[in-house]
């Protein structure tokens, strides 16, 4: 299990079969608010994927598909990335799964 | 694939290449020869090839062997992962399953190809019969269906906002219609052509679903994406293309920000640029053309569109305006000039000056 440590991490979600003003809204994951069990996956997640030191990922040019921009800052390490589907890379599909799953816990759109 | 030849086809094309195949096939002697001659005429490497084969061959002996217009359609199960594309749960020529949304890709993709090969005589996504393959059941409580440039990509909603995205068959037609403008037009997927992309894909798939229902442009509710959202969503649709802006006013989702003219255009770096914002603009064009014209749309305003895109005159950079002059040329060509001033009538409408 990697450590705990103070996370905060900004998604928005841009494309998709339509333009929703509502979902392209950025929302905001704070450590502070997170449980101890989901802020301590995130880390893992962060950790696994290697978030900080992986190459930007090909953005393939798929009609429709979606582009995730994901910013995290973990302790002084700060870095955004653009995920476009289908995302290749298992872990750092894994990670942008474990940060909507607690956007969607938090009720938030 | 895209003609190479600068103008439109010479009316002597109005009869279709399986037709023409079918000539030559069973026709008498002068029957074929003038089929074949006729074959000849049209550029394209399909017909170019299938006339060689038949010279080759000696005629009709090629020609009985040569496969026609097959549909070989694969539903993959992603099973919740977001690997594709799965595994094999439904091939061609099968039995229907328990699984719904198997069998609506399944005949989603049936029904589009049938579509383009039946009202513009085109043989699957590359007109060269490309094999169709959708994956369902794609990723947990997935929001979205794209075509990733080789098949179709189905998730199944998150139950609160949106519905399974199997289940509207304009939505399945509008996403191998990029696989169609992929292959043709190519345009680029930013600003205003990839608005005029997400357009095409709007005008098809409601086509698409409209010669499922051989409903006449007036009985068709020109709306994309309807039962996609849950009851819980105050909208009827992810798009009108009667009415652009009114399709959807929701609390989560926000309101549907489309513009129906130029006057409301919105420029913005989301969305790439707006393509499914702006495409509002051409969607709204193409109604007012459908609505003008009358009948099936698919026959006049659909055949008129069908062409543009795979005019070589039209640039992958095309703008909205660059794109409503390739309509009019094709409008005259096969129509002539009095549906071209319908044509024209409708752009300007929508506030598209055409030069």
């Amino acid at each position: 299990m990697a450590s705990t440590r103070p996370l905060r991490i900004a998604l928005q979600v841009d494309g998709g079969l339509a333009s929703f003003p509502g979902l392209r809204r950025p929302v905001t994951l704070d450590s502070g608010n997170l449980s101890p069990g989901q802020a301590a996956q995130l880390c893992e997640l962060i950790d696994r994927s290697d978030f900080f030191g992986v190459s930007p990922p090909h953005r393939a040019n798929a009609p429709d598909a979606r582009t995730y921009t994901v910013e995290i800052e973990d302790g002084p390490r700060r870095r955004t990335l653009r995920l476009t589907e289908p995302i290749a890379d298992p872990a750092l599909r894994q990670l942008l799964s474990g940060i909507r799953s607690c956007v969607q816990r938090d009720g938030k759109p | 694939m895209r003609r190479p030849s600068s103008g439109p086809r010479c009316a002597c094309h109005i009869i279709p290449p399986h037709i023409l195949r079918r000539i030559a096939e069973h026709g008498s002697d002068a029957q074929r020869r003038a089929a074949l001659d006729t074959l000849g005429t049209d550029q394209t490497l399909r017909l170019a090839r299938a006339t060689y084969e038949l010279l080759d061959a000696g005629g009709h002996h090629a020609l009985a062997v040569t496969p026609g217009f097959v549909k070989q359609r694969t539903v993959y199960d992603a099973h919740g992962a977001e690997t594709l594309p799965g595994r094999v749960v439904r091939g061609e020529g099968a039995d229907a399953v328990r699984d719904i949304p198997v069998n609506e890709a399944y005949d989603g993709l049936g029904a589009t190809f049938d579509f383009y090969a039946q009202a513009y005589e085109r043989n699957s996504i590359d007109d060269e019969g490309l094999h169709l393959d959708a994956t369902v059941h794609y990723g947990s409580r997935y929001d979205n269906a794209f075509w990733n440039g080789q098949q179709m990509v189905f998730g199944d909603g998150d139950g609160e906002l949106f519905n399974r995205f199997t289940v509207a068959l304009d939505v399945i037609g509008h996403e191998l219609t990029h696989g169609v403008t992929g292959d043709e037009a190519g345009l680029v997927y930013m600003g205003q052509p990839g608005a005029l992309n997400e357009s095409i894909s709007d005008v098809f798939g409601s086509l698409v679903k409209q010669y499922a229902r051989k409903q006449a442009a007036a009985e068709a509710d020109w709306l994309i994406g309807e039962g996609l959202f849950t009851a819980k969503v105050n909208g009827v649709a992810l798009r009108s293309m009667k009415a652009p802006g009114t399709a959807f006013d929701d609390p989560v989702l926000g309101k549907d920000e489309q513009p129906g003219s130029m006057d409301h255009y919105v420029r913005t770096s989301a969305d790439n640029g707006g393509v499914h914002i702006n495409s509002g603009i051409p969607n709204r064009a193409f109604y007012l053309v459908a609505t003008a014209l009358g009948g099936h749309a698919w026959e006049r305003a659909g055949r008129i569109w069908y062409e543009t895109v795979r005019d070589r005159r039209l640039r992958k950079t095309a703008t909205f305006a660059q794109f409503a002059r390739t309509t009019l040329l094709n409008a005259e060509h096969w129509f002539g000039a009095d549906v071209r001033k319908d044509v024209a009538a409708a752009w300007a409408e929508v506030g598209v000056k055409v030069r």
